[in-house]
């Protein structure tokens, strides 16, 4: 299944988005546009629909509450609004989804944050519309989403459990180099990648040894000297581990432990076994952190590479400023999605013709539509004292 | 020695060119474009009264090779060692020129390839059309999928520039792009003086 379109209100540092996704999108935009609070929306959708530990309030409260939440730019009307169309497939046979969760405090008393609306569409039927009869009766039950219920989403399941498996990593190699030191405290699903060991150890061992024999590949044309890569997970406390061997060691000098690997080696290290996990819809921020140019101009032929593959088939959505990562004249740009800050929040907008047209004849998304993410005054920075 | 080019299948092309006469390039330079090259030649010119400097450009759309040359070079004189070289008008002529490699290359007959590619306006247009006909697993790396916005296909630089390095015959190519037939024999003949 993928995300076809998406529509937001409200929502964070938007006031107002709509546009529609491909099967690779890249967001683009300067600093503090919102390429991460854009990604977020899959997060939150993702917690809301948790089936333990998740649900409506939950998420919010997560996120620092509704004031935190709601675009700051709103005005008078102050719901949240995001709708999503999914899609399982290309042709107009397939069953197309819409999901529309709206939410806002209630006006009077104890201010709760309420369901303003919930609808899902199946392939052109309003198969659920709330708030109904029942809501209206009892108005606590406004204080959850059906998505979040097993005995309410059951006629949607199918969207329910695609939020459920998307998948976000941002690989911090330090977090994941001093986890031990730097001790327990971990975000839900782990998005840095502290706990990336343990993800790699839950793995079956014949799946993971085929993931790792595939990456060591990939590794061993990215990084002078590597040979082998392998889990080890320590004889004594049993944590798990991964070790490579590099060629120019001495023989006998053993494999060394992940603490020791580079920052890009571990980025890239990450990136990889994302790619290989799952089909579900991936969530990528900055890939090209850590990684020499040579190595990011290949991130979307490995992406394409993926897609071709039926059983690992993902849409994958990517923040970048990466020059190297979109000047192949390859990339599809329909994919790209371009933010804009402005005085009353951020916009976000597809390519316009303009640009098409220069990339129709052969210009490079980095040429066309990265130097608009450029901020106007980013030269004074040099005069700073 | 060095080797300026504008693009990464001309430092392929360059490579190979320097491998045949037996000169090992240590210093690939290239920085996205020929404006990059042109603002750089006096600075070639420089280094090449110590090292050998190869650079290899695209006519594109100038009249001539001639006319390029003199408009590049204004002022400066060229040394011995610096061998400057124009692909008539993309790199992507040279490899076409290569009919029996390219052909098997995209899996078409070789009959369909173009006699005389240094005549093409756009070669690399032409190098498309033919890609676009050839099986899918190699239209797809080369030629962008139907419907998507893109000019060519992801695997475009990756596809040809393992074809230059492992198919294309510069020899049997020269015989069909008298720019390239020029440009070995530069090459050879600094490699000789050197």
């Amino acid at each position: 299944m993928i995300v076809t379109h998406l529509k937001l209100k409200n929502w964070r540092n938007f006031r107002e988005v709509d546009v529609p996704l491909h099967e690779r999108t890249y967001l683009l935009g300067a600093n503090a546009s919102g390429k991460s609070n854009f990604l977020e929306v899959f997060r939150f959708l993702r917690d809301v629909g948790k089936a333990q530990g998740g649900g409506l309030q939950k998420a919010i409260v997560d996120r620092g509450g509704m004031q935190a939440l709601r675009c700051l730019h709103a005005r008078k009307d102050n719901e949240i609004r995001i709708e999503i169309h999914l899609s399982e497939g290309e042709s107009a046979d397939d069953d197309h989804w819409i999901y529309v969760v709206g939410f806002k405090h209630e006006g009077q008393g104890a201010r709760r944050t309420l369901v303003s609306t919930e609808q899902v569409w199946k392939s052109g039927v309003r198969i659920l519309n709330r708030p109904d009869q029942t809501d209206l009766a009892d108005k606590a039950r406004l204080t959850q989403t059906a998505l979040e219920q097993i005995q309410a989403n059951e006629k949607f399941r199918p969207i329910a459990r695609f939020f459920n498996e998307i998948t976000y990593l941002h690989l911090v190699p330090q977090l994941l180099k001093y986890a031990e030191k730097i001790g327990g405290n971990r975000l839900e699903d782990d998005p840095y990648g502290q706990g990336f060991l343990e993800r790699v150890a839950r793995t079956s061992p014949r799946v993971r040894d085929a993931r790792l024999r595939k990456i060591a590949k990939a590794l061993s044309l990215a990084v002078p000297q590597f040979k082998e890569l392998r889990y080890a997970p320590d004889p004594v406390n049993g944590r798990p581990h991964l070790e490579a061997m590099y060629q120019h060691f001495r023989p006998n000098a053993g494999w060394q432990r992940e603490e020791h690997f580079s920052d890009g080696s571990l980025r890239l290290l990450g990136l990889l076994w994302v790619l290989l996990e799952g089909n579900s819809l991936l969530l990528l921020e900055e890939p090209e952190l850590s990684l020499n140019d040579a190595i990011v101009r290949e991130i979307p032929v490995m992406l394409q590479r993926i897609q071709r593959d039926k059983k690992r088939r993902r849409q994958v959505l990517i923040s970048t400023h990466s020059e190297a990562l979109l000047d192949n004249p390859g990339i599809d740009a329909r994919g790209v999605l371009l933010l804009e800050s402005r005085e009353e929040g951020s916009s976000i907008r597809p390519i316009n013709e303009n640009e098409s047209l220069a990339i129709r004849h052969g210009l490079s998304v980095a040429e066309v539509v990265l130097p608009k993410t450029r901020p106007a005054n980013a030269e004074q920075l040099g005069m700073w004292e | 020695m060095f080797l300026a080019t504008e693009d990464e299948l001309s430092e392929i092309v360059g490579l190979r060119l320097a491998e045949e006469s037996g000169l090992a390039i240590t210093d690939p330079l290239r920085k996205g474009g020929n404006g990059y090259l042109r603002s750089k030649l006096a600075n070639f010119c420089g280094m090449a009264r110590g090292v050998p400097v190869l650079v290899l450009t695209d006519l594109d759309t100038a009249a001539c090779p001639v006319a390029l040359i003199n408009s590049w070079k204004g002022r400066l004189t060229f040394p011995d060692n610096l061998v400057f070289r124009i692909a008539v008008r993309e790199v992507e002529s040279w490899l076409l020129a290569d009919t029996e490699g390219m052909a098997a290359l995209l899996e078409i007959p070789s009959a369909r390839l173009p006699r005389a590619p240094e005549t093409l306006a756009d070669p690399k247009r032409e190098l498309l059309a033919l890609a676009s006909r050839a099986p899918r697993a190699i239209r797809s790396e080369l030629v962008a999928d139907r419907g998507a916005l893109a000019s060519q296909g992801l695997g475009y630089n990756r596809i040809l520039g393992d074809f230059v390095r492992n198919q294309w015959c510069p020899a049997r190519a020269a015989e069909c792009a008298p720019s390239l037939a020029r440009a070995r024999r530069r090459i050879s003949e600094l490699a000789a003086r050197i």
